[in-house]
Parts: structure tokens; sequence; C-alpha cells
């Protein structure tokens, strides 16, 4: 192995990391922008455990990096025989601990947060149909399907998620939502969407053929706008 | 150095693997035992429980907390089956049985057969749900035509955490008769 | 049972020496059997591998066509499949089988008998997965999951998922019988004076790989057993329609599939822990503290399961304890991270490519141990689960850990077991191929799972689409990669030069018993039974 094809490797190295990186940051950026309460806890907490385990993770790496290039093999030049250290080994065992037990604290007080139902302003029923989704706004009377779900800002929506046929799951990303309904079982999420506009998410369970077609779009209008919306469904119902 | 012989700690070994595979089976009613102990998968409490009740009533006054309960229904692909409660909704108070009827009505000019499976969200609400009468517990026909109103009876237990303020009760209607054609597209229940 | 109490000595199947394919055929050596193992997986590694290729073909861009709808479910299901249970399990049986006897210094596997069985019945378990995809219906399309009521008769009517449970028996049922065999023989055959601590630390590995599958595959007969009796004979266990319940497939399928992760990635841990020590001349870093580490991670491996389940509706006390059940993994895997990296600290390190696996192995499954952690937090797995997030973790932890450990493996025994040497050139370029294309295919796919690309569509919206790709082009780049691996391989074992007894110079302290005996091994592997000081 010469030393010119030695650079050209870690050059290669040094190019994937560089390019992940760059390519790694508008992803982050764009995936930091949560419209509900939920998703700004989710986002929060993963960066709690991103500070957390991003100083492990860049110390493996490093280490790993730093003793492929400096131990290598050379005439003259024997290899260390150390082959045990208690202390070190009790405090690489306890110092992740510690820390797991540090990032358990805010995953407990965020999930607590998801899992509380607060009362809700609508309550829209949301049923998966191979391969279509079913809303219900029994509130209302009125049922469609195949259509947008509107909902008003501001208000918190509570969500009853079930399934007339297989496992489906409904995921909107940008709502940190996601709630598998299963048939014969109904299971509860809520989510209160802080501004106006369209969110789309899709199906997040595979339910058969067209499971990539099963496509989610959220219209988020103002209360006013939604009381129209509403009154003109119910006409036409 | 005393090891047992090849051939018995194979037969040891294989025991363990009946074991686990017969763990498999037990599950079935194990889970169930679990879901409705714990009201995982909105399986409530199955039957009347007045005597726990009496307990956690000596220990501190029936509470006049109110939670709101919300009823889904869904009928299965296929089955012509329209049902719904009396009220939308009701604003059930802790530890007071709430009456309700359902009414079931078939659009069909067929005979159905069905049996209804009830579920609670949230979790944490549905260990504390107690379903005292019920149409889901036993399967349902229904002549052509034909329409029915069967009674439902539940209540809250005192121990409902504080933190449910709402609750769903759903229903989900599935045909009974194995023989039954393949699913059409949906009909809205309700 | 052949074997008896006593270590086996001639057997039959050895009195008369066979040529040609009755070698093979009838076979009880332990190391014919490991090298038709590791023919078999790479096999399946091959078509697992294209079907991957096909896939990332269809989805380099949105509303594509190269694939229909229900036959990208079809391969997806089958890549998975395929993956898991044909060629990492098999293949890691396989690399044991070879080596496991011989460093524990038997003459072969405590059943030979049971041996050639738990092969065999891989060929007709295989067979009835790819004869699936000819049929009426094609093959299952539900995912290496298949899910209920998805998998039930009503909405898989085709044989695909009837034959998908008969080849993933068979294909169990060759697993426990294997782990039987593996456990009897760590336990009973090993050389006198190879006591608990002097084991080696790949057989440690394996044994302890061994006992998770005893208690976890039964788990997984019984509920493919279920599933089968609900689709063809009208029980209802999974069925909502008759009062059973598809979430407990779930909890069945889960209980066996996340301990089954452990299962492909604890042998190859077992693998680095052995490369490492070889190429850096030292001595392994903290072996005992690797063995409880790895004792540990079988253990608590069965206590997670429900992590893959936090959408589900699952009691939110549960899901708490899941999280912090899974969190504790990362505690015993660090350990062995870090013992790792004092291995190679302050040794002399010699770049083969062997070494350049286990290296890439330790750079790559970090990866996949952080992003493990992240998702055992549930509000974060609610978000990401069921993404393209847990497929670029996942292939983090198998490809990244599993994959890399067993190239790394088969690189450092190639010579050992063919007796040939390989290409060392091509073996270091199919490196960088395999860690370049690797990290393009699936570092993009965390960010994907992230903007929220579900997993398992044919099909994505357009926002999606430059991840995508990316992903495809690393594809293809482990696509050459894998290429040249099996031009180097056939080539070197047709005409590769000829591999002394131990081509790789191990210090004392790393050279383990396949390195005392000739390349390959002769029959019953030592003229006496070595005896460890």
């Amino acid at each position: 192995m010469t030393f010119a094809t030695l650079r050209l490797r870690h050059g290669l190295m040094a190019a994937a990391v560089a390019v992940a990186l760059v390519a790694a940051g508008p992803a982050w950026a764009w995936y930091l922008d949560p419209v509900t309460p939920v998703a700004h806890e989710v986002r929060t907490l993963f960066f709690k455990a991103l500070a957390l385990t991003g100083g492990f993770f860049i110390l493996a790496e490093v280490l790993v990096l730093v003793a492929v290039l400096r131990f290598r093999a050379r005439p003259g030049v024997p290899p260390a025989t150390f082959h045990e250290n208690v202390r070190l080994e009790i405090l690489w065992t306890a110092i992740p601990a510690i820390t797991l037990v540090i990032l358990a604290g805010p995953t407990f007080t965020t999930l607590k947060y998801m899992e509380t139902v607060p009362k809700s302003d609508l309550t829209v029923e949301v049923i998966g149909h191979q391969w279509f989704w079913e809303y219900r706004y029994p509130e209302h009377g009125v049922v469609f399907a195949n259509e947008p779900l509107v909902v008003p800002q501001g208000k918190i929506i509570a969500a009853d998620v079930s399934s007339i046929d297989v496992v489906h799951s409904w995921f909107v990303a940008d709502f940190g939502v996601k709630m598998d309904a299963n048939p014969g079982r109904v299971n509860h999420t809520w989510f209160e969407v802080e501004r106006t506009g369209t969110f789309r998410g899709q199906c997040a369970e595979l339910c058969g053929v067209l499971h990539g077609d099963m496509h989610i779009e959220v219209r988020v209008v103002t209360p006013e706008e939604f009381d129209r919306w509403i009154e003109q469904k119910k006409r036409g119902a | 150095m005393k090891r047992p012989s090849n051939a018995l700690l194979g037969i040891g070994i294989c025991a363990v693997v009946l074991l686990m595979f017969s763990f498999a089976y037990a599950n079935v009613p194990l889970f169930k035992l679990f879901c409705q102990r714990f009201g995982i998968g909105g399986s409530a409490q199955a039957g009347s429980k007045e005597e726990t009740w009496e307990q956690s009533s000596a220990t501190g006054p029936m509470s006049d907390r109110t939670v709101q309960v919300k009823f889904m229904g869904i009928a299965a692909s296929g089955l012509p089956v329209r049902f719904g409660p009396s009220e939308p909704t009701v604003e059930a108070q802790i530890g007071k049985p709430v009456h309700l009827e359902y009414t079931f009505t078939n659009m069909s000019d067929d005979s159905v057969f069905f049996r209804a499976v009830h579920s609670i969200a949230p979790v944490e609400a549905a260990r504390e749900f107690q379903l005292m009468q019920c149409f889901c517990f036993d399967d349902q026909a229904l002549g052509p035509r034909q329409s029915i109103t069967l009674p439902v009876y539940f209540a809250l237990s005192p121990r409902t955490p504080p933190n449910v303020n709402e609750l769903m009760l759903s229903y989900q209607l599935f045909p009974r008769d194995p023989h039954r054609a393949l699913p059409v597209p949906a009909k809205e229940a309700n | 049972m052949s074997g008896g109490s006593h270590a086996p000595s001639m057997t039959d199947a050895h009195a008369k020496p066979r040529t040609g394919i009755s070698k093979w055929l009838f076979t009880t050596d332990h190391k014919l059997i490991g090298v038709m193992y590791v023919w078999l997986g790479f096999f399946f590694f091959a078509v697992g591998g294209l079907f991957a290729l096909l896939l990332r073909t269809q989805l380099a861009s949105p509303g594509l066509h190269v694939l229909k709808p229900e036959v990208y479910n079809q391969l997806m299901s089958l890549h998975g499949t395929f993956m898991i249970f044909f060629f990492t399990i098999p293949i890691l049986a396989g690399l044991g089988n070879y080596i496991v006897p011989i460093q524990i210094g038997a003459r072969d596997m405590a059943f030979p008998r049971v041996n050639a069985i738990s092969f065999w019945l891989l060929i007709p378990a295989g067979l009835m997965m790819i004869s699936s995809m000819f049929l009426q219906g094609g093959a299952a399309a539900g995912g290496w999951t298949s899910y209920p009521p998805l998998s039930d008769r009503q909405y898989s009517p085709g044989p695909g998922v009837d034959l998908w449970i008969l080849g993933l028996h068979l294909a169990g049922l060759s697993s426990i019988l294997g782990a039987i065999n593996f456990v009897v023989t760590v336990t009973n055959l090993r050389a006198p004076g190879m006591t608990l601590w002097k084991i080696p630390m790949f057989c440690w590995a394996v044994f302890i790989t061994q006992c998770i599958i005893l208690f976890a595959t039964p788990v997984l007969a019984g509920a493919l057993t279920m599933l089968l009796t609900d689709r063809m004979f009208g029980t209802a266990f999974f069925l909502p329609s008759a009062g059973g319940d598809p979430v407990l497939w779930q909890h069945l399928f889960w209980f066996y599939s996340h301990p089954a992760v452990y299962i492909m990635v604890l042998p190859g841990m077992g693998m680095i822990s052995q490369v490492l020590p070889v190429f850096a001349s030292k001595r392994l870093f903290g072996y005992k503290g690797l063995v409880i580490s790895t004792a540990g991670i079988g253990v608590i491996g069965f206590l997670v399961w429900g992590h893959h389940m936090f959408s589900t509706g699952i009691d939110p006390s549960l899901r708490f304890f899941f999280s912090l059940a899974s969190m504790v993994i990362a505690v015993p895997t660090g350990v062995k991270i870090w013992s790792w990296i004092a291995t190679i600290w302050g040794g002399s390190i010699r770049l083969r490519t062997p070494m350049l696996y286990a290296v890439g192995f330790i750079a790559l499954f970090v990866i996949g141990g952080a992003t493990g952690v992240w998702l055992a937090l549930v509000p974060f797995d609610v978000q990401v689960h069921d993404t393209y997030f847990v497929v670029a973790h996942l292939h983090y932890v198998l490809f990244g850990g599993s994959l890399m450990a067993i190239f790394a493996g088969l690189y450092y025994w190639f010579p050992k077991i063919s007796g040939r040497l390989y290409n060392e050139k091509l073996g270091q370029l199919h490196f960088w191929f395999t860690f370049i294309g690797m990290n393009l295919t699936f570092m993009p796919m965390h960010f994907m799972g992230i903007l929220g690309m579900p997993r398992r569509i044919y099909t994505y919206q357009a926002q999606y689409a430059s991840w995508n790709h990316v992903a495809t082009l690393g594809s293809y780049v482990l696509g050459v990669g894998m290429l040249l691996f099996f031009v180097n391989m056939l080539w070197s074992l047709w005409k590769g030069p000829r591999a002394t007894a131990d081509p790789w110079e191990h210090i004392e302290a790393t050279k383990t018993l396949e390195w005392t005996v000739t390349s390959p091994p002769p029959a019953e592997n030592f003229a006496t039974l070595p005896i460890i000081r």
C-alpha cells in the first residue's frame, strides 16, 4: 500500500462525510418546521437526544479514525500489550447509563404530554379503507371519503382512528401524529394546528397493493372559514 | 469435569423449544386476560363489577366529575346494517351507570347475521370502563329490512384517570356467516 | 442420535471418502456443511440484492413504472425475507458450523446428522419461497412482517402467503435444530483445558446467539402456525371479525423478531472481536466484559419488542417500560464499541480487507446504535416509525453491522476454508465500493423518513425525489461492489495462490486453534486433540 493510495482513501472518506453533512443541512432545516404543540415537543426531545448521544457518537468515530491513522504497523514499533482496565470499563458502562437516565426524563414528560387527552373542540373519526380514508364529523353529521380533511386552526381536534379492513396508519409528519388504524379497535389521538395551510401525509402501515397511493391531505383553515365549509357540507349531504 | 451426555442435553434443550412453542399459544388466552385487566386495545371490563366500586367509594365520596363519552360505529364492508346510539354523546357522571339505546336497521332484503366488537379509547380510560350490558356480548340477527333497538349499560369507575376528559366507545360490526360473498365497496354505517 | 456422550471419532461418512456430488449430498462433515451454508447464503444474497436493485430502480424518481405495485410489494417482502432468513441467519450458521468446532478443539458438531438435516431443510424452504413468485397471485406481499388481517385469506387469497409460512417454518426448524447442535457442541465438546473464560469470543457469540434462537424461534413457529390455521382451517387467532386480535400477531412476531436482530448481529460482533485483535496484533481488550455484554444483550433483547409497536395503541405505561428497556440495550452495546476501540488503540494495525471491514463495521454500527437510541424514545419513534428513517436504521444495523461483519469474517477465514488466497486489491476495492455505496444509499433514507416518507410504498411524492436519486445511485455503487466481490471469490477459489496454515501471521495471543492446522483443515480437524493451557 503506497502513501498516495492511502491519502486517496482518506480523502474519499472525508469527501463522503462532507457530502453527507452538507446534504444533511437542508433536510434538518426543513424538518424543523413543527405546526402542532406535540410536534414542537417531539423536535425538542429529538434535539436533547441528539445532544446527549451525539457526543458519544463523535467520540467513537473520531477515536476509530485516529486509531486507524496513528497505530499503523511500522517495523520496529511493537504493539502495546494492555488488554484490561477495570476502572475504564466501569466508567464506560456507567457514563452512558447515567446519560440514558437523564434522557429518560424528557422522554417521559413528552410522552405524558402526548397521551393527555385535552377537552376537544372538534371530533373527527378517521377510518382506513383499502385504499382511501373516510372522515366523519359526528358532531355535524358530515361523512365523506377520498377528500381532504378540513380542520380549524388553533382548535383541539380529537381524532379517533380505526379501520374497516386491514391495518392502516394515519400519519401526518408535520403534526407529529401517527396512529395505527386497527380493525375492531379504536385508537385516540389529538392535534392542534397552529397555522393555516395544506399538510400532506400518507398511510404508514403496509395495507396491500395500493398502499403507496393512500395519501392524506389536511387543509387547515381559520375557524370562520371552517364554519362556512361545514355548513356547506351539511347542505350538500 | 462432569458434563451431561449429548443426548440428555439435547433432549433438555428440546424441552425448552417445546415450552417456548406452547408459550406462543398460551399467549392467546393470556393476552386476552391481560388486555381486559389493563384495558389494552380498548377492551373494557366486561360484566358488572359493583363490588370493587363499593370498596373505592367507601374510601372517598363518589365524585360529580363527568367525562364526555362519544360513540363511533363501523359496519364491515358489505354488511348492509345502519346503526347508531340514541344520543350522539353522553356526559357520563363518574360511578353512575349510563343507559343507552342502539338502533340497528337492515338495509337489505336478506337476513343478516353479525357480531359487534367493542373498543374504548384512550387505553388508560378503557381499563376503568365497565360495560355491564351490551349487544356486543352476543351474535345478532336481523330479518330483511328489520329494525331493532338494543340497550347498552355502562359506567366509569371512580379510578378513571383525571387527565381523561373524553373517551370514545366504538363498535365495529362483522358479518358472522363465514360463507358470505367477498366485500363489495364500502357502505357508510351511521 | 449419533454422537453419543463421547467425542465423535471416525463416523461412517468418513470411513470411505466420497467424491463428486455425493461427497456434498451425503456429508455429515461440519466443514462441508458449513461451506454449503455459505453458498446457499450467497445465492439468496444475490437474489435478494437484485430485488433490492429493482426496488431502488423503481424508486429512482417519483411516478416511475418499472415495477407494478403488486410486484413491488412482492419483491419488497421477499427482499426482507431472503436477506434475514435465507442469507444472514444461514450464512452465520455456516461460518459458525465451519469455525466453532475447530476453535473449541472438536472433531465435529455434537450431532453431525442433525447438522446435515438442518442444512438440507433450507433447500425446500428456499424453493417454496422462490416458487411462490411464479404461482397465481404471486409471492407473499405483506412485507417480511406479514401483519394480519392483510396476510389473512380474505386479503391475500393466493398460495403465496401459505408457502411463505411453510418456508419460514422449515427455515425456523433448521435454525432450531442447528441451535440445539451448537449449544450441545460448545457445552460438551470443548478440548480439555478450555474452560469457560478461555472460549474464543466468536464461539461465545455463536453460543449466546443459539441460546436466543432456542427461546425466540419456537415462538415465531407458534405464531406462524396460528396464522396458517387462520388461513386454512378457519381458526380466528388474529381475525377481529371472529373475536381474534391482529395485534396479538404483532406481539408474538416482534417477541421473536427483535431478538432476531441480535441473532443476526451478535455472531458478527463475535467475528469483529476476532478480527480486530489479529490485525492490530494485540490481545482483545476486556474479554470478560465483552462476554457479559453479549449475554446481557441476549437477555434484555427479549424485553424490548414493544418498541416496534409504539403507534399501535398499546398501554402508556407499557410504552414507557419498552422505551426504557430499549435504551438500556445501548449500555452493553457501548461496552462493546469502547472495548473494540481500546483493542486497536496502541496496536500495530495492518489494514487488510478483513480489518477494513471490521473498522467499517464499527464506524457504521455506531450510527445504527445512535439512531437506535433515538428510536427507543417513544415520541420520536411515533414520528418516524414505519418511515424510511427505520429503513435507514435497520440497514445501518444489519448492512453496516451484520453484513460488514460477515465480509470481515469471510475474507479473514477465506484462506482457511478454501486453502487459497483472495486478491487483496480487489478485496479492498470491494470494501470502498461497499462503504461508500452503503452510506450513499442509506444515509439519505434518514432524511426521507424524517420528512415523512413512509416505507414500503411503490412510489412517492415529488418532495422526496432528490434524496431518492442519491439512494438509488448508492445502490448501484453497492451493486458494482458486490460484483467485484463475487468475481474475486470465484476467481480466487479457482486460481488463487495456495494459503499456508497461517497466512495472517497471528501473534501468539490472537491465534485461535483453526490457524494451527492446515488450510483447509484435514478431515476430523486434528490428528490429536489439542490440550489448552
